[in-house]
């Protein structure tokens, strides 16, 4: 990183802002480190967080996309109003994450449109209904650096954001334009992933087909996320039975 | 031009206009607007507004036929509809004999998912095939495999996926016109089967930044193009662009309108699923620039477009009015413009011509 891109775009205090970032992630466990456990599996190696830092400083400028400037504080351990991170601090391993996902698919400043992108103008319960990544294409990317299991049931607000009618279903207009990626480095497998899910679905189904003053999707809303061929719950619990090759579940990843 | 706010219906579920008249489903009542009740409904989920009568349907399968002066005509149990022509003439899924059945006849093995009508014919997407089908003899005269046409990588993703219709656009000549994911546009001859025309890639002349965000493809969401009115042009508005092909030369054509969004600070397009269109604009959901504006969320708004200038000549910002918009389109009927918002508020405005 010493006579890299990193060097260039930070310019004369470059040294600082290395030993910063190294510090921040010495929750990185490098290679040659005994295997990851507690906060170091939110984070991938030490050497792959280097490069996700450098990548992410040569694509993005601090202000050209809206919220783009928390990272360069989060990245040095430093909170965007003041004051430093805790160790374990969950907008660290966001951070972690969100890098490791915007090097390896590539993104660039063009690609993206906005970091933490609100579903709705108003959000009620904190940050439930917000995107961490919205692509210039408009698909929304959520990120989740939790371990979960095909048993796990996720948090209210994590369904809520997903399913909920001002959640992602509710304002997306294709299941293409969503994706909900948990870090692979978390021992999350995609099948389990896709269980768990399937089990949410099932729970939840007669929430969901509900009239849209009711709270549930409406029937638009369904049909167009769906397909025309979902008429009721019994057509959706049909169509989301096979988890296997199934491209209703294809917005699930471990990554 | 401009667009004045006449009147909003609060708590509006599902809404139609028919024959130029507002029908809304407010607080479990169904209305002729301004306010004349037509049914209370109990234990629905969605309705279904067809010319001549509706459909109330619960989240069970169950089905029940009203005119439209609230009078029920009939109710079926299991059965999915597709097609209604009238109370006892119609298209549907037979979910006790899993068959789709035209009246008693059964006229295929499965359901027929976005099908397209026309005539006497049925398109019916199949995994990788579109089917024609004559609903009325139960014949097929011939099926496209999309599969000919190879795959496509989603952007930013690893996977490949076969392409998929997505919306059948309707028909041109003879042409049926096709819109897949994958940034694929068809056009099939309705008779034969034999495809006669397709476009993929963005048109000559498309500037750099297009040519990266988009890796030099069309928009891979199928649902964002739209056959105009005149059925002269497939149209798409996407980011700052707006897009057509010119169905007679078959030319692709991209305007380029960020300086004109600009002055109404507007960032881009909002993708959506259909626009609204009358013989001078066309009316769609754009988000504006919170990093010019300030705001900590993406302000939404309605525009109309100007067909020949291409210029916004019209724009109504939502969040103002502490409101927002998700994905529900702009209708039009009788100079007034439709829009309902995410707390679920039916603005109406009408259309006040310069004098």
């Amino acid at each position: 990183m010493t006579n890299s891109a990193f060097r260039q775009n930070v310019g004369t205090n470059w040294r600082t802002a290395l030993d910063d970032v190294l510090k921040a992630a010495k929750n990185s466990p490098c290679t040659a480190c005994p295997p990851a456990s507690g906060t170091t599996l939110a984070f991938p190696s030490m050497e792959k967080h280097l490069e996700n830092v450098e990548y992410f400083v040569a694509n993005f400028q601090v202000n050209a996309i809206t919220s783009t400037d928390k990272f360069f504080f989060w990245m040095r351990g430093k909170k965007k109003g003041g004051g430093l991170l805790a160790d374990n601090s969950p907008l660290k391993s966001e951070m972690a994450q969100t890098f490791h996902e915007l090097k390896r698919r590539g993104l660039k400043e063009a690609d993206v449109n906005q970091f933490g992108a609100n579903y709705t103008t108003m959000p009620v319960n904190g940050t439930s209904r917000q995107s961490d990544i919205l692509l210039s294409i408009g698909t929304h990317i959520e990120l989740k650096n939790t371990p979960y299991n095909a048993n796990s049931t996720p948090k209210v607000q994590a369904i809520d954001q997903v399913i909920g009618q001002n959640g992602a279903f509710g304002n997306i207009s294709s299941l293409s334009e969503f994706e909900w990626v948990a870090f692979a480095n978390r021992d999350n497998d995609a099948t389990s992933l896709k269980t768990m899910w399937k089990n949410v679905f099932v729970t939840k189904a007669d929430d969901m087909f509900k009239s849209v003053e009711d709270g549930g999707l409406g029937i638009i809303k369904i049909k167009q996320l769906f397909g025309n061929d979902v008429d009721d719950v019994s057509d959706f619990l049909d169509l989301i039975e096979d988890v296997s090759s199934n491209p209703i579940y294809d917005f699930i990843k471990a990554e | 031009m401009d667009l004045i706010l006449k009147d909003k219906v609060n708590s509006c579920g599902d809404f139609s206009l028919i024959q130029s008249s507002l029908h809304y489903v407010s607080n479990s009542i169904l209305y002729k607007y301004p306010s004349e009740k037509i049914i209370e409904l109990k234990d629905y989920w969605g309705v279904h507004f067809d010319l001549f009568l509706f459909n109330v349907f619960t989240n069970r399968s169950n089905n029940k036929f009203y005119d439209y002066l609230g009078n029920e005509i009939c109710e079926f149990d299991k059965r999915n509809f597709y097609h209604i022509f009238a109370s006892n003439d119609f298209i549907y899924y037979d979910r006790t004999s899993k068959k789709t059945k035209y009246n008693d006849s059964n006229i295929f093995e499965s359901k027929i998912g976005g099908n397209f009508l026309s005539g006497k014919s049925l398109f019916i997407p199949k995994d990788n095939l579109i089917i024609s089908l004559n609903y009325t003899n139960a014949e097929t005269p011939w099926q496209y495999n999309l599969a000919e046409l190879g795959t496509y990588t989603p952007l930013h993703k690893q996977e490949q996926k076969p392409y998929a219709v997505r919306k059948f656009l309707g028909l041109w000549q003879n042409d049926l016109l096709i819109a897949c994911d994958g940034g694929l546009l068809l056009a099939i001859n309705q008779e034969s089967g034999v495809l006669t025309r397709q476009w993929q890639g963005l048109p000559k002349g498309a500037d750099d930044y297009l040519q990266s965000v988009l890796r030099v493809q069309l928009p891979q969401q199928g649902y964002v193009y739209q056959l105009n009115l005149a059925k002269t042009r497939i149209e798409a508005f996407f980011l700052h662009y707006y897009f057509y092909i010119d169905l007679e030369s078959g030319t692709m054509h991209l305007i380029n309108c960020k300086d004109n969004l600009k002055k109404y600070q507007i960032e881009q397009y909002k993708y959506s699923s259909a626009y609204a269109e009358d013989a001078t604009h066309l009316y769609t959901k754009v988000t504006y620039d919170k990093g010019t504006l300030g705001t900590d969320y993406i302000p939404t708004g309605l525009c109309a477009f100007n067909k020949q200038t291409h210029e916004i000549d019209w724009q109504y910002r939502f969040d103002q009015h502490d409101d927002y918009l998700k994905t529900d389109n702009p209708q039009l009927s009788d100079n007034k413009l439709y829009q309902l918002s995410a707390d679920k508020v039916l603005y109406i405005f009408e259309k006040e011509e310069d004098v």
